[in-house]
């Protein structure tokens, strides 16, 4: 196990430096940056001086160095003008349309959106499980029928329908406005027990908004994958020689039947993070989503970068965290793979 | 057919590329904690890959220098320090059979295998599927588990049977013990 972590920690750096250049990539590819946006819109109310103010900014931001260096200056591996001052060093850049340091703008933002994807997840996982097992164990029971019948809507029903459905319900039949991630005298505010336990209130809606489709699905991968288990022979002998249910189900099934389950964190986080992208605009979180948008869409290239970096970033943890848990739980060769080297 | 008494090697060249592995872990997080100005969180994480692939390395080292011998009586793990961490497994002994399989390939190729052992005594032995002769050490050891009626796990079962072992399985399944079948 030890070896595989080392290979697959091997294999995650090219792949997160892969991911940097690619998203470098994607944001460079548009015509022209946001300075040079900016200063047509200035030429053209006829400001004269704006081409040298223009030939400033690019040499002050480093715009006019060729591409790569751009790139290495940005990740911190290159001295740019004021050394080595990249990413790996904790400096995001400078935002274009904030007129201020990424960090600055991005403020709690990243954490915001860290810990509302894992409780999502955490919410996900601690429902599903219970109800997966329930359902597959009592297969065609009321519980099992009414369970599939809330998963199918779980599993139909969009997000943002979901989030417009509860703001509209909210706010007819208890009169509360359940938008943002916590009350507004805690916002720009350093953290507090009471700054915390408003996010905690806040965050019970969006949790249940972005993890019910997840949960859904979950609940329907493990149903079918322990009565796939249930149905083997191995079970039937352990139960013709008196095996207790519980011991039995614990014992291989259960553990069988989890590898879809876990190898799904790795899926799981990507679709949640473009869905919480959606809620939060319907539900005005203060979330990387929104300003994620906007940022791309003004082509303000370090803060759009450093986000996109983070979601990746993310992204490639939780596959990591899902090989490990698989290879833990069940290192057993796949269909279709070799045998030994 | 095994003769009496094996000796087993890593070769340099199933090595190289662990070598590689371990050297561009540690020498790449250096160079970075040298010669930028990281981030401490940023730092103390490649600290902490060095200090892995450090291990790493060692490890392959401690691989390359390991003698495997199987005999009749059980299988000896010789190590390059003089008798320091050399283990021994007697076949009457051995308590428990582990086949695994790890790839970190999406598709689950181009992976290997690793044989675990243990005896009643706490005594381990794991062996890759680097090692010449890994295949036929398998087969022994599998032999020697169906004998004394010893669990093989799903997971093992399917392994075994990737590299043509463990059809007396399905046969020995109903024979076996139940509590050797499904140790508490």
């Amino acid at each position: 196990m030890f070896t595989y972590f080392a290979h697959r920690v091997l294999v995650m750096i090219p792949t997160l430096l892969v991911i940097s250049v690619i998203t470098f990539i994607i944001i460079q590819l548009p015509p022209g940056d946001y300075l040079s946006n900016q200063m047509a819109e200035m030429i053209a109310s006829g400001d004269r001086a704006a081409m040298e103010k223009l030939a400033f900014l690019r040499q002050e931001f480093g715009l006019d160095k060729p591409m790569l260096e751009q790139y290495a200056v940005w990740l911190g591996i290159w001295p740019g003008n004021n050394g080595f001052s990249g990413i790996l060093q904790g400096d995001l850049g400078w935002s274009f349309e904030y007129n201020l340091p990424v960090d600055e703008v991005v403020g709690d933002r990243l954490f915001l959106s860290l810990l509302l994807n894992f409780t999502t997840m955490l919410f996900v996982y601690a429902v599903s499980f219970p109800i997966g097992v329930y359902t597959a164990v009592r297969q065609y029971s009321f519980g099992d029928h009414a369970m599939t019948f809330i998963g199918y809507i779980g599993l139909a029903t969009p997000n943002f329908l979901l989030a417009l459905i509860l703001l509209f319900l909210a706010k007819k039949h208890f009169g509360v406005s359940i938008g943002g991630l916590m009350d507004e005298q805690f916002i720009g505010q350093d953290m507090t027990w009471g700054k915390f336990v408003s996010i905690c209130e806040h965050m019970v809606v969006p949790v249940i908004v972005i993890g019910t489709s997840g949960t859904a699905g979950m609940i329907r991968r493990l149903r079918a994958n322990l009565l796939d288990e249930l149905q083997k022979q191995y079970v039937t002998t352990a139960r013709a020689k008196g095996l207790k249910s519980r011991k039995l189900l614990l014992k291989y099934p259960l553990r069988m039947a989890l590898n879809p389950f876990v190898a799904d964190i790795g899926n799981l986080l990507p679709q949640m993070i473009s869905g919480s992208a959606i809620v939060a605009v319907v539900m005005s979180l203060p979330t990387s989503g929104p300003m994620l948008v906007s940022a791309l869409q003004s082509q303000d290239q370090y803060l759009a970068g450093s986000f996109l970096l983070f979601l990746a970033a993310l992204t490639v943890v939780g596959m990591f965290v899902s090989d490990l848990a698989l290879a833990a739980l069940d290192p057993r060769i796949r269909l279709g793979s070799e045998a030994s080297k | 057919m095994m003769s009496a008494s094996e000796n087993h090697r890593y070769p340099l060249k199933s090595l190289v590329a662990d070598y590689i592995r371990a050297a561009v872990g540690v020498f790449l997080p250096i160079a970075l904690m040298l010669f930028t100005d990281l981030l401490p969180l940023v730092f103390y994480a490649m600290a902490a890959l060095v200090v892995l692939f450090g291990i790493y390395g060692l490890r392959t080292a401690w691989r390359h220098g390991t003698v495997l011998a199987v005999d009749e009586d059980g299988v000896r793990q010789e190590g390059p320090l003089g008798g320091l961490l050399d283990r021994n497994i007697a076949w009457p002994e051995m308590r428990d059979f582990r086949l695994r399989y790890y790839s970190t390939r999406r598709d689950g190729s181009d992976g290997w295998m690793h044989l675990i052992l243990r005896d009643a005594n706490g005594g381990r032995i794991r062996l890759d599927s680097n090692l010449p002769g890994f295949d036929g050490i398998v087969g022994r050891a599998h032999a020697v588990a169906l004998d004394r009626g010893l669990s093989i796990d799903p997971t093992s079962a399917t392994n075994l049977a990737a590299i043509g072992l463990g059809a007396e399985e399905i046969q020995t399944a109903t024979s076996t013990p139940l509590d050797k079948q499904y140790p508490s």
